[in-house]
């Protein structure tokens, strides 16, 4: 009686051992299903939010003046990207820029990326009143030998420029490092639509191939909030401004949309330049 | 019996045993993948937000820097030097630092830094100040509309690098008097169109002399004899005599300015109807502006004597009180990693 009541006890239990794991199996393959969607609506809400990073990163320590009013469209910005700011000695067409100041103290130089020959360095030209930013172009980059009269350290960086700065009196001078860079929304060779970056290359005297670093995106639809990428020109005030721009200077920010399919996930962010004039 | 009784329970304890251990390793898996990527998600999300109050810290930072300007304190700090300027909790467990950057004898870099400890979350920025202030003309000790004569003595000095370490200013070596071409002057002296025109003794930098007498801290009238006055902005609304005594700050004169005693000071006189000693053992360091065009523009009478000393230091010493710390904008704002 005991081994007939294991037998059925043993049938039953592989039944029901058969309907857990088959359960299991089910419940398994829709938990799947939800975190594949869950993951992708995550990808799409972190690409454009990414593409925002990415653009609010680059435009925000710029000027107005900076962004190419010829080359500003709905999908795409051109502008003196930031690369670093610093405070250099000056030795005749040459600037030494020093790396840390006191210990445990700020560097006196600061780069998002390194600079290289090709890139424009604006230099702070502080006789007149008010102050001005004089243009130069950076045409050798040498690491180390920054040592001058402020800085003992020899590390660093000695930027050579294609001309003397006109402040021969001066000592130090603050200097900003910029690159012309161009984003745009794009469609890749994988059918996709990103954020591209080109950097101009001063050898070749153009703009050298595009990267992605942020998508995918929407695909362009022009003038159309279901762009995938589009900006809009403020002026201090905040007021959009018509294209096409007439003056680089009245650009106090730049509003821009991401928007990413198929969840179609939007993202907004209003770029105030932090240097745009009052 | 009950042997096979026992082994056939520990079988079935066996199985059900087996049954929970792989539904919890399953359920189990499914929860701490969850449990992780939800975890990995509001980490980024904290640490996402986090820098962004670290961002605003910054800005908080900078503006009370501004706010606690102690223009004498950044005065005598020397070009090319970095000091601490503020460090402050941002909240329990975030810090903010500055540092003040001398960049140049008005130009200051700001750079200020907000950690916080336990999530390593970091955002810096640096900002270019500049104080503006009047920019009165480094041309010469002595700058002259008019003749300079001196029937008694005249020394000038226009080396101030002695002062230079005193006030972070650079050394400077500029001409002991200045006339216009033609004028007469003592040999020394250096003729300078600059001398003859208007806006060098009426416009400096963004300050005009209209303005600075509007801003005055200290009014003189017409014709007053008083000791040498120690003031931040001095104006006499006509000519002044001057007694004697030890002054400072700047000294505007819109008569005629005359020194009957040993007086020293230090810092910027302006005489727009000219100047005339008439004692011995008058210093001045600084500079001192004559607009009068007059043959007696710059006088110095029989056994007085003038000693005169160029120095870019009095002067920031003189305009600095005045001055006004601003944000130099456009590209005066930069991230920093």
């Amino acid at each position: 009686m005991r081994r007939g009541v294991t037998a059925i006890e043993m049938a039953v239990t592989l039944c029901l051992l058969g309907l857990v794991l088959a359960l299991l199996a089910r419940r398994a393959a829709s938990l799947e299903r939800w975190q594949r969607a869950l993951q992708a609506s995550r990808q799409q809400a972190w690409a454009a939010r990414q593409t925002l990073d990415v653009l609010a990163a680059q435009l925000a320590p710029i000027a107005g003046g900076d962004i190419a009013p010829q080359a500003a469209s709905d999908s795409a910005v051109e502008a003196q990207a930031f690369v670093g700011t610093a405070v250099a000695c000056m030795q005749g067409a040459e600037l030494r820029v020093a790396g840390d100041a006191v210990a445990d103290g700020p560097a006196l130089a600061s780069f998002v990326t390194p600079p290289r020959a090709g890139d424009r360095l604006f230099a702070l030209d502080e006789r007149g009143a008010p102050e001005r930013w004089v243009e130069r172009t950076v045409t050798r980059v040498v690491s180390g030998g920054a040592a001058c009269l402020f800085v003992a350290r020899g590390d660093g960086l000695v930027l050579a420029l294609d001309a003397p700065l006109p402040m021969a009196g001066s000592a130090l001078v603050a200097v900003r490092v910029a690159r012309r860079t161009r984003f745009s929304l794009y469609l890749s060779g994988d059918g996709l639509w990103y954020l591209g970056l080109r950097e101009w290359n001063a050898d070749a005297s153009r703009f050298a191939g595009i990267q992605p670093v942020a998508g995918p995106l929407s695909a362009y639809r022009a003038n159309s909030d279901r762009s995938g990428l589009r900006f809009t020109y403020l002026d201090a005030a905040g007021r959009p401004l018509a294209r096409p721009l007439a003056l680089a200077e009245s650009i106090g920010g730049v509003e821009i949309a991401a928007r990413s399919d198929p969840g179609a996930f939007a993202a907004h962010l209003a770029v105030v330049l932090r240097d745009a004039r009052p | 019996m009950r042997a096979r009784s026992g082994r056939s329970r520990r079988a079935r304890r066996g199985i059900a045993l087996l049954l929970a251990l792989v539904a919890l390793g399953v359920a189990g898996s499914f929860v701490a993948a969850a449990f992780f990527a939800a975890r990995i998600a509001w980490t980024a999300d904290r640490l996402a937000q986090r820098t962004l109050q670290l961002q605003g810290a910054t800005d908080i930072a900078l503006a009370q820097l501004i706010q606690a300007w102690d223009a004498a304190r950044w005065l005598r700090q020397p070009v090319g030097t970095t000091q601490p300027a503020l460090e402050f909790d941002v909240d329990a467990g975030a810090r903010t630092r500055g540092w003040i950057t001398r960049v140049s004898s008005r130009t200051f870099l700001a750079t200020i830094r907000a950690t916080d400890r336990a999530d390593s979350a970091a955002a810096g920025a640096t900002h270019l100040l500049r104080v503006e202030s009047p920019r009165f003309p480094g041309l010469a000790a002595l700058v002259a509309r008019g003749d300079v004569r001196a029937d008694g003595v005249l020394q000038t000095s226009a080396d101030d690098s002695a002062d230079a370490s005193g006030c972070g200013s650079m050394a400077a070596a500029v001409p002991g008097i200045m006339v216009p071409p033609g004028r007469t002057a003592p040999p020394m002296a250096v003729e300078g169109r600059e001398a003859g025109i208007d806006s060098t003794y009426l416009v400096f930098g963004t300050s005009s002399l209209d303005g600075l007498v509007r801003g005055a801290t200290l009014e003189l009238g017409a014709g007053a004899a008083v000791a040498a006055p120690a003031a931040v902005l001095a104006h006499a609304a006509g000519d002044l005599e001057l007694v004697g005594g030890s002054g400072s700050g700047i000294l505007i004169v819109d008569g005629r300015l005359r020194v009957t005693g040993p007086v020293s000071y230090r810092g910027v006189i302006v005489a727009v109807g000219g100047l005339e000693v008439a004692a011995a053992g008058v210093t001045v360091d600084g500079l001192i502006l004559s607009a009068s065009v007059d043959a007696s523009s710059v006088l110095v009478k029989p056994n007085a004597g003038l000693h005169l000393r160029y120095s870019a230091c009095a002067v920031e010493a003189a305009v600095w009180p005045i001055g006004r710390l601003r944000l130099v904008i456009p590209r005066g704002w930069a991230p920093t990693p």
